[in-house]
């Protein structure tokens, strides 16, 4: 019986001998790796040398200056861009307003690159883009130029009081359907 | 002594033109804004943060500092899904007050990024869903005298719950109309309106359109799937079509204008057509309303005549497969394009399905809409790939089915069932790590 409870002893010290041997042993070869995950949120980024639109003088009745901006607008969705449409974007002076018109395009048609259709006719201040112009996003394409064309003239039937004539036009982009 | 005179004068303009070019207004800044809108839940008089990164990338050493201002407005969707910003704007369920940013006004430097934080605080009385956007204004344009200047804005919403239970949709359709198509002497007869706010309400093209308007009478914002039935007068349904909305989100006492558009000629005679609102959600109930018309003698025989017919392939997708190469822990996304052909409104159902995957290993961003004629939209499918994963090639495939509008009771299939197929290579090692179109 004592020799019985020996063997046994003997071969549990045995099996935990093994086991340490296991616990101690180096860890096998494993290669490195590393899960990484990225989310990428929708991103709209104004891009260009701001450099705003000049026109040059208006020296006679029938004169209709015109002048553009182009803009890089860096996108990885759908967005849309809408404009101002109150006087703040008519050209104006102290004395006199002139009848401002506006034109958008992209470099792209929203179909084969990253863009839309734009608004291709002179549109006058007041509902210029009062229909936000939708950008459809293409994937791999993150860009697209945004032009934008103003153009200045005399009020209907007479010539517009001299001096300098401003005005402030503001794009926004904002997101679009869900 | 004439030579450090001179000397000293050189540097002197050299220094003015460097001033000088610094302040020029050549240099190029860009405003990155993301994201673009998102939604925040908070406790009743509790507080909650959210954060819109703004980033001047580098592009080059002409990348100047940029100047961007923030502020918190008020915005409104019109019915036709259009968004006005502004004080002007200023509603019973805005979010503008419980809004604090922790900077208005901030420069970033070339290649940097500002996290904004906002501060939403709601008061203990509030129930439902409020609204405002962080207006983002690039700051360079603002100082120039020129003839026109223009100022860069971008928006970003930001869409406030207030839960204090489960929500009911509640909704109502508050108009319903037909626009019959015009005869050839009509369209000859008049200019065609091409106001877009009018656009659902013109009659041209040929083709048949149904407009309904619905009411979000409930708390919280909604988006439902509307779609009409034609009956004969002997109210046997002859035809389907889908609903869409440039919009389809309606927040809280909103309305929103649904369009559907047939191209299919109908013979003379009356109708009836009922227009069906379903609820985005499982706590919506379904809407109804009935209308009927009559289509005359010789507005039949005149649009049949026009009718070319509408042989087109109803939708095109993009990609036609994907493939992925991804290692177990993976989250990626990919898109893929639905693009209506077809003259008429389709209505679009997307489903993943697949034997090996596993649930919770895909999504799909929107799986039910519907597509206005010659329109197009991205679906994102998210893909999370377990980091217990067993490394293998799975296959799925993406189930676009469509419906396109049209009479029901011809010989003419107006659905379609399109897969996309999708191959997900999971491999342990990031060195084997080949391709992802993800």
């Amino acid at each position: 019986m004592r020799m019985l409870t020996r063997r046994i002893v003997l071969l549990m010290s045995l099996v935990l001998l093994m086991d340490a041997n296991v616990v101690w042993a180096p860890p096998p070869d494993d290669p490195a790796t590393c899960a990484i995950s990225i989310t990428v949120n929708t991103v709209m980024e104004w891009a260009g040398d701001f450099s705003n639109i000049s026109l040059t003088a208006i020296s006679g009745q029938a004169d209709t200056p015109e002048g553009s901006q182009v803009q890089t607008l860096y996108t990885n969705c759908n967005l849309e861009i809408s404009a101002d449409t109150s006087t703040t974007a008519r050209l104006s002076s102290a004395t006199d307003v002139l009848t401002t018109k506006y034109k958008l395009s992209y470099d792209g048609d929203g179909v084969t690159a990253t863009g839309g259709t734009g608004v291709a006719t002179w549109t006058d201040y007041s509902t210029f883009l009062s229909t936000a112009s939708a950008v459809t996003h293409k994937d791999t394409d993150g860009a697209v130029d945004v032009t934008l064309y103003v153009q200045a003239s005399n009020p209907g039937g007479r010539v517009a009081d001299a001096g300098a004539y401003t005005a402030t036009q503001t794009l926004t982009a904002s997101w679009t359907s869900d | 002594m004439q030579s450090r005179s001179n000397t000293i004068q050189r540097i002197a303009v050299v220094s003015a033109l460097i001033v000088l070019s610094a302040f020029s207004g050549d240099a190029i800044a860009g405003m990155a804004v993301s994201p673009l809108k998102q939604w925040v839940e908070v406790k009743p008089g509790a507080d909650a943060y959210i954060c819109v990164t703004v980033t001047n990338a580098n592009r080059g050493p002409q990348t100047g500092p940029c100047t961007v201002y923030a502020d918190v407005v008020d915005f409104t969707v019109s019915a036709y899904g259009q968004l006005s910003f502004g004080q002007e704007h200023k509603h019973g369920r805005s979010a503008v007050p419980w809004i604090a940013l922790d900077a208005s006004e901030f420069v970033i430097e070339p290649g940097e990024s500002k996290e904004l934080r906002a501060k939403v605080s709601a008061p203990a009385s509030a129930d439902g869903d409020y609204w405002a956007a962080i207006m983002f204004t690039l700051g360079n344009s603002r100082n120039k005298k020129t003839n026109v200047h223009v100022v860069l804005r971008t928006a970003s919403g930001v869409f406030v719950r207030v839960a204090r239970r489960n929500y009911i949709e509640q909704a109502s359709i508050t108009d319903v109309n037909v626009s019959l198509p015009r005869c050839a002497k009509d369209a000859a007869s008049s200019s065609v309106t091409r106001d877009p706010s009018d656009e659902r309400r013109a009659t041209s093209d040929g083709v048949l359109r149904i407009n309904a308007q619905l009411k979000n009478d409930g708390l919280v914002a909604m988006e439902p799937n509307g779609k009409a039935f034609l009956y004969t007068g002997k109210s046997r349904r002859i035809g389907y079509i889908p609903l869409y909305a440039s919009r389809r989100q309606i927040l809280p006492g909103h309305c929103r204008w649904f369009t559907g558009v047939m191209p299919q000629p109908l013979v003379a005679g009356q109708y009836s057509v009922r227009v069906f609102f379903e609820s985005g959600s499982k706590y919506g109930r379904t809407k109804t309303k009935d209308l009927e018309f009559s289509i005359s003698q010789e507005l039949a025989a005149q649009w049949a005549q026009n009718f070319t017919g509408d042989d087109r392939e109803m939708l095109e997708l993009n990609p036609q497969k994907i493939d992925l190469t991804l290692n177990p822990g993976r989250f990626t996304v990919t898109k893929f394009l639905i693009a209506n052909k077809s003259c008429g409104t389709v209505s679009v159902r997307c489903r993943v399905k697949s034997e090996q995957l596993k649930e919770g290993w895909t999504g799909l961003d929107c799986s039910e809409f519907a597509l206005a004629p010659n329109t197009r939209r991205n679906i994102v499918c998210a893909v999370r790939i377990p980091a217990d994963a067993q490394p293998q090639d799975y296959n799925a495939t993406i189930q676009i089915e469509a419906e396109r509008s049209g009479l029901t009771e011809q010989a003419v299939n107006n659905v379609v069932v399109l897969e996309i197929p999708v191959k997900i290579s999971v491999i342990k090692h990031i060195g084997g790590l080949s391709s992802e179109s993800g």
